[in-house]
């Protein structure tokens, strides 16, 4: 069993493939499509720059070499890894992102925690009671968080638990200066997350709800619920044991498909909290109009998502042995 | 046919949800046209005293600047509207065009052209919308047009679903077989029967083009020469310990807005395909 998964997963990573290479095509020429040379593009606001280091940087990315070499040397250098120099930042953009990368992680990782738990838990209570004050609040809730932006929720959080309650820090991964360590230093990183993580977490937690309670209600009037209850089920087991599982399903799926979506709210999220992944040193590079190291994010978090669309498709075949894992080689989302 | 469009109708006005939020959106549609008479002097002019709370020397207060922050929301509410409207218009077209080619012709055609939608579904929109307004220079054209690109493609699908299904019907086979135009039998007999979805996902895609367009701008990446909710709520950061309302209120905007527009896709969706399920 365990071989056909594994064949099965190096299929859906060969079927990543050419996405990935567009996404290398269509980077390389994104640079090119900036107005100005693009020598002045990737030396963004690097400083005056002076004609001679304008020539460093010329000879550096070969700008002066006709087009077809340029794209060699440039599919070489991503193959590994090598998405250039910031000169912003005086390193190399890799080490830059793979620095950040795991700030971003721990994030969104939280916020998918949160909000696939709370928006399964909620969609499955307000099915429960549809039609009655809870159903209704809950349906209530969720519409208003869904039409809500993420910056502005960061924002009232931090006016509202930061700035007058003073329960959780405005800013930051971990207190500056604190000598903490083991431990010490994971609740302060836990204590800083909580506001960033419920921001991001929010516009998911409102979507699986309202997935959720119409996967629920549409699954509690299907046959094989009936006959359990005719069974003589308790209530509270068909419930569990029936119609959770298969209402559970559309959720997952959906959750897969919002790791791209969530990386861009990362962006808000962790310009909103300084938070250091990712999302902030895109925002970093924005404001130094470093383009070289935003097109390597860029790239970078397509990965993340051709990697997480593979592997949800995996778990999808855990949740359900139904599905074949031949048949799955297309994803209908 | 008409009967069925009084029947929708009255579906939708019997929506309470819908109606509240019709009832919202035209408020929202009035300040819009109502913006230049109201604050002629436009959004950027300093009328008073910075840091004024509401309901004190202006309405909704003023801002560090001592510009009315009222007079920021109903010129902010014309662009969050236009950039709305245009992006899904753009978006409408291309993901029409693209979901009913692939659809009408199937085979090679059709999975040439879903390639290029699984590539633009995978990139991180969001991310991707950023990188092209910061290449392109922050401007309402390169914002609108930012938010079309990375968004059409689930349009796309869910059109090629639809034109799939239909595509076989009879009447369709009849036309095929009359020796009708692919053009023709597209635009004239498959398309009609498509746009009740299609309306019902644009009225959803001009709510999410309002959210990121004030994401883009809340980031400084919004034209610099228009004042938008997303610039003050930026703008308004740096002084959220004193004063809330700078952020508070431009967001309170986008939400009503929001909601408003996402109540009446809902409204439409139950109007329209009263037997399919929610988007």
């Amino acid at each position: 069993m365990w071989q056909a998964r594994l064949s099965y997963l190096l299929r859906r990573f060969a079927h990543g493939l050419p996405i990935v290479l567009a996404i290398v095509v269509v980077n390389f020429f994104l640079v090119r499509l900036a107005p100005g040379d693009a020598a002045t593009v990737l030396a963004g606001e690097a400083g005056a720059a002076t004609a001679q280091y304008m020539e460093q940087i010329r000879t550096q990315f070969g700008l002066d070499q006709p087009l077809y070499v340029q794209f060699l040397s440039y599919m070489k250098n991503i193959l590994v890894f090598d998405m250039g120099y910031s000169f912003r930042h005086g390193r190399t953009v890799a080490s830059l992102i793979f620095e950040r990368l795991w700030a971003t992680l721990l994030l969104m990782g939280t916020a998918m925690a949160i909000s696939t738990g709370l928006g399964v838990l909620l969609g499955a209570l307000a099915a429960r009671y549809d039609r009655k004050p809870l159903g209704f609040a809950i349906v209530l809730f969720a519409i208003v968080s869904y039409a809500t932006p993420l910056f502005w929720v960061g924002l009232m959080l931090i006016i509202v638990f930061a700035l007058n309650l003073g329960w959780f820090p405005t800013s930051g991964i971990a207190t500056i200066g604190a000598d903490t360590s083991g431990l010490g230093y994971v609740l302060d990183v836990a204590h800083h997350l909580v506001l960033p993580a419920l921001t991001l977490s929010f516009f998911y937690m409102a979507l699986y709800t309202r997935l959720m309670r119409a996967s629920m209600l549409e699954t509690l009037r299907m046959d094989f619920v009936t006959t359990a209850r005719a069974k003589g089920v308790a209530e509270g087991r068909v419930v569990r044991r029936h119609v959770l599982r298969n209402a559970i399903l559309p959720v997952l799926t959906m959750a897969g498909v919002q790791v791209s979506g969530m990386l861009g709210g990362s962006v808000i999220v962790e310009s909103v909290f300084g938070w250091p992944g990712l999302g902030l040193l895109a925002f970093e590079s924005l404001a130094a109009r470093d383009l070289n190291l935003l097109l390597g994010i860029f790239f970078l978090s397509s990965l993340l998502v051709v990697a997480t669309n593979a592997l949800i498709d995996l778990a999808y075949t855990l949740v359900d042995p139904r599905i074949e894992f031949a048949a799955r080689s297309k994803r209908n989302v | 046919m008409s009967d069925g469009r009084t029947r929708a109708w009255r579906r939708f006005l019997r929506n309470p949800g819908a109606m509240l939020g019709a009832l919202i959106l035209a408020g929202v549609v009035a300040l819009a046209a109502a913006a230049p008479f109201l604050y002629p002097e436009g959004p950027f002019e300093m009328v008073g005293r910075p840091y004024a709370p509401p309901l004190s020397e202006f309405l909704l207060g003023s801002d560090m600047l001592g510009r009315d922050i009222a007079a920021g929301i109903a010129h902010g509410a014309r662009i969050s509207l236009l950039v709305g409207c245009v992006a899904t218009l753009v978006i409408v077209l291309l993901g029409t065009l693209i979901g009913s080619l692939a659809g009408y012709f199937g085979g090679r055609v059709d999975s040439a052209l879903m390639r290029v939608t699984e590539f633009f579904q995978t990139i991180p929109s969001f991310i991707g919308a950023i990188v092209l307004v910061a290449i392109l220079q922050p401007s309402l054209a390169s914002v609108i047009g930012a938010i079309a690109i990375v968004s059409w493609a689930p349009l796309a699908r869910l059109v090629r679903g639809e034109v799939i299904s239909v595509r076989n019907r009879e009447y369709v086979q009849s036309c095929v077989a009359l020796g009708m135009g692919d053009a023709r039998i597209i635009l004239v007999q498959i398309l009609p029967n498509v746009i009740s979805t299609v309306v019902v996902a644009a009225s959803l895609m001009v709510a999410t083009a309002i959210l990121f367009e004030s994401g883009l701008s809340f980031l400084g990446l919004g034209d610099p020469n228009i004042m938008t909710w997303g610039f003050m709520i930026g703008a308004g950061r740096a002084a959220m310990r004193t004063a809330w309302w700078m952020v508070t209120i431009p967001g309170i905007a986008i939400l009503l807005t929001v909601l408003a527009i996402n109540l009446v896709g809902d409204g439409l969706n139950e109007a329209l395909n009263p037997r399919l399920k929610q988007l």
